[in-house]
């Protein structure tokens, strides 16, 4: 087929007869990238490899025997963390590229199996005693330093999921809904507070400079957790209006830094979480209304905060046009 | 045939395509911004999450509008008066469709699909309250009188979701006449789904290579990926076993098998392998990519009946030979060879896919969170999982 694309532009004379060559051999010799279908397929075989080392280990433990597991384990462990000290570039504060995708997947088998060394020795040797704690702390400590260390943006997420829940909070996404109880007054202010704490250090990460691609991690975490507990505050407490305000202001800081780092993204969610807490709002007013009158002002006002929302967005989305990053 | 302005449309996909060209250096900046000066007169594609949004928006302004009026006219307290306010509704979306692409000039932001989708409902749904059938026969009137809806919507309006829906729809006619033949066509169903989506594939693939249809090439595109994965599917011994299993409403003894049990088994590796291969040779992404996913689901397959040696072995084994094979594909395309190379495509965006990328591997290999001790003063307690080994040893 003739690209009709091509052709006309061709024809009005807006790409000359060499470009048009150029994109026509372009098109043909075209390099068909095996990129991310390799990642996928290192992704899969890292996971299921640990998962198979694991099950074995669990069937054959009176087998083997617990010393040749751990150093088993231990061994091919500090391999690959020797072959990514070995081959990869040294500790910078910027970017740093790694030096293939197998790189970055012995870097997390690495990690994945030191993870499963120091469970082991907890529950063989209990090395952590009764400070179960410390046996989360300890590992999320380490994959954060392997993260900045080798600059793995996998590392670090497993990192920030692993330091969380140490403090009893599942941020992963499929999880953060299901496995915490945010009925709780703990989970609520400890995802608060570990909101804030997120915020700031991707605040850091950016003023700083230090690793500045890090931040946007650390900013996706904040946003989702304290949108999250603000919500749960308000929906579970008796004290709600606190936690409406608080939310707001949430709100309006995640959507001033979004506009000024033009993030569609985070506009996106500043106002998802706005609209789900003045919808809750709303419908503790009408509650003191009649519920034939309350039916109608809220349909109403439901229409009338839509459509005042879908303008917000588009004048956002024109602000943006090109600029935008995420 | 389209409701949308074709100029506007083809100096959309112009741009897109010119902005490509541009990202793989194949056009200068000056050139792509002389283009797009000269397409200016164009539809702006919406960032994903904008078109979400509104699209959530404008369905809750259309429910609340719509049941106001329902409440204040009172048509929702009787079957006929629903029945009435079906079409009428269906009109107004139709209406309000045909002003905001027309007058307000919109494509796909989330305003248009929700009132195409949301009339199309109120459509459907009133020709189908209109249709006096019998339970048996129900779903294959509701097919029959859906169908050309779809169908004839989805070309007007170039909507993937509505040729996608349109296609299994087709799929869905089928299945039901089948289950009408009896046993006999209950028995040839994975054939009969098979060559009608050879034969939707083939029809796609010839209307996509008409310029004249370019508009519609997405559309096309949709459908295509769709087939290729029925026909994996209709081949897999796992889908026409059970399904076999709950049609025929019959077990299957130990040691028998089902009819043409060679045949299946053959094309459960057969097509994914063709897939491949076929993905590899021409340099085509969906082949390759639908190849691998059911290539490891025929592993699959045949490790759920015949599992010969334990998950674990299967675990270790497959991981080390994914990682081999890796190995061995970047060590063999250091350089590019036919075409073929590992290096990232230059002429996507990178962002997106990384936090994505680590997001999943934060979501699969994280242990699960620590239960507080009670009385405790430090964080945490409780057990601790390993990183993708189980959940406690």
């Amino acid at each position: 087929m003739v690209d009709p694309i091509l052709a006309t532009l061709r024809n009005e004379g807006l790409l000359d007869h060499d470009s048009c060559n150029r994109i026509e051999e372009g098109e043909k010799s075209k390099l068909f990238s095996l990129f991310w279908h390799l990642k996928s397929l290192l992704y899969l075989g890292v996971t299921v490899l640990v998962a198979g080392s694991g099950i074995v280990i669990y069937k054959n433990i009176d087998t083997i025997g617990h010393l040749t597991i751990v150093v088993l384990i231990g061994l091919v462990s500090a391999g690959c963390y020797y072959y990514c000290i070995k081959k990869g570039t040294p500790f910078s504060r910027e970017k740093s590229e790694s030096p293939g995708i197998g790189y970055d997947y012995i870097l997390l088998l690495g990690s994945l199996l030191f993870l499963t060394l120091l469970a082991y020795l907890q529950w063989q040797y209990h090395v952590f005693g009764k400070k179960f704690g410390l046996a989360t702390f300890f590992p999320a400590f380490i994959l954060l330093l392997t993260a900045y260390r080798f600059d793995h943006l996998g590392v670090l997420t497993m990192g920030i999921a692993l330091f969380s829940s140490w403090l009893g909070i599942s941020v992963t996404p499929f999880d953060i809904l299901r496995e915490n109880d945010f009925s709780s007054a703990s989970i609520v202010f400890t995802g608060a507070g570990l909101a804030i704490f997120y915020g700031f250090s991707g605040y850091f990460h950016e003023k700083k400079k230090f690793k500045s691609h890090f931040s946007f991690t650390f900013y996706h975490f904040a946003v989702h957790l304290a949108g999250i507990s603000c919500l749960a505050g308000l929906f579970t407490f008796h004290l709600w209006i606190i936690w409406l305000v608080l939310l707001a202001c949430t709100v309006f800081i995640v959507h001033r830094f979004a506009l000024r780092i033009k993030s569609f993204y985070l506009v996106f969610v500043s106002l998802v979480y706005g609209y789900i807490g003045s919808c809750y709002f709303a419908f503790q007013v009408l509650k003191f209304f009649p519920e034939t009158l309350a039916i109608y002002i809220g349909m109403t006002c439901f229409i009338a905060g839509s459509v005042m929302l879908i303008r917000y967005l588009k004048e956002t989305k024109k602000s943006f046009s090109n600029h935008d990053t995420l | 045939m389209t409701l949308y302005n074709r100029e506007k449309l083809f100096n959309l996909l112009t741009c897109e395509r010119v902005r490509e060209w541009c990202r793989r250096g194949w056009v200068t900046s000056e050139q792509e911004n002389a283009i797009f000066t000269a397409r200016f007169n164009r539809y702006k594609r919406p960032h994903g999450l904008y078109r979400t949004g509104v699209f959530i928006l404008t369905t809750i302004i259309l429910a609340c509008s719509l049941g106001l009026f329902g409440l204040i006219t009172g048509l929702f307290d009787s079957n006929d008066g629903y029945k009435l306010f079906l079409p009428f509704a269906a009109g107004l979306h139709f209406f309000l469709l045909y002003f905001y692409i027309e007058k307000k000039g919109h494509f796909k932001t989330g305003i248009d699909d929700a009132l195409l989708y949301w009339g199309l409902a109120h459509l459907i749904t009133f020709i189908q309250l209109t249709c006096n059938t019998s339970s048996e026969d129900y779903f294959l009137v509701f097919l029959i009188t859906t169908l050309p809806v779809l169908l004839f919507s989805s070309i007007i309006f170039i909507d993937r979701t509505l040729a996608v829906l349109s296609y299994f729809g087709l799929l869905g006619l089928v299945f039901f006449l089948s289950l009408k033949a009896g046993i006999s066509g209950k028995a040839f169903l994975p054939f009969s789904l098979l060559f009608i989506s050879l034969f939707c594939f083939f029809v796609c693939t010839n209307l996509g290579s008409r310029s004249r249809l370019l508009l519609w090439h997405s559309c096309l595109h949709a459908v295509r990926i769709c087939c290729l994965i029925v026909i994996c599917l209709s081949g897999n011994y796992y889908i026409v076993r059970e399904a076999g299993v709950r049609l025929m409403e019959s077990a299957i003894l130990p040691g028998h098998d089902i009819p043409f049990a060679f045949l299946f088994y053959f094309l459960t590796f057969a097509i994914p392998l063709f897939y491949l291969y076929y993905g590899l040779k021409v340099r085509n992404y969906p082949f390759l990519n639908l190849g691998l996913v059911f290539t490891v689901l025929a592993f699959i397959t045949m490790w759920y009946y015949y599992g010969l040696f334990p998950v674990e072995t299967l675990c270790i084994a497959g991981g080390l030979i994914l990682l081999i094979i890796c190995r061995f594909v970047f060590d063999f395309l250091k350089t590019p060879k036919n075409g073929i190379t590992t290096e990232k495509d230059q002429a996507h965006p990178e962002l997106i896919h990384a936090v994505a990328e680590s997001l999943i591997i934060a979501q699969t290999l994280t242990p699960a969170p620590v239960e507080k001790q009670k009385g405790g003063v430090e964080f945490g307690g409780g057990e601790f999982g390993g990183g993708g080994a189980g959940s406690g040893y």
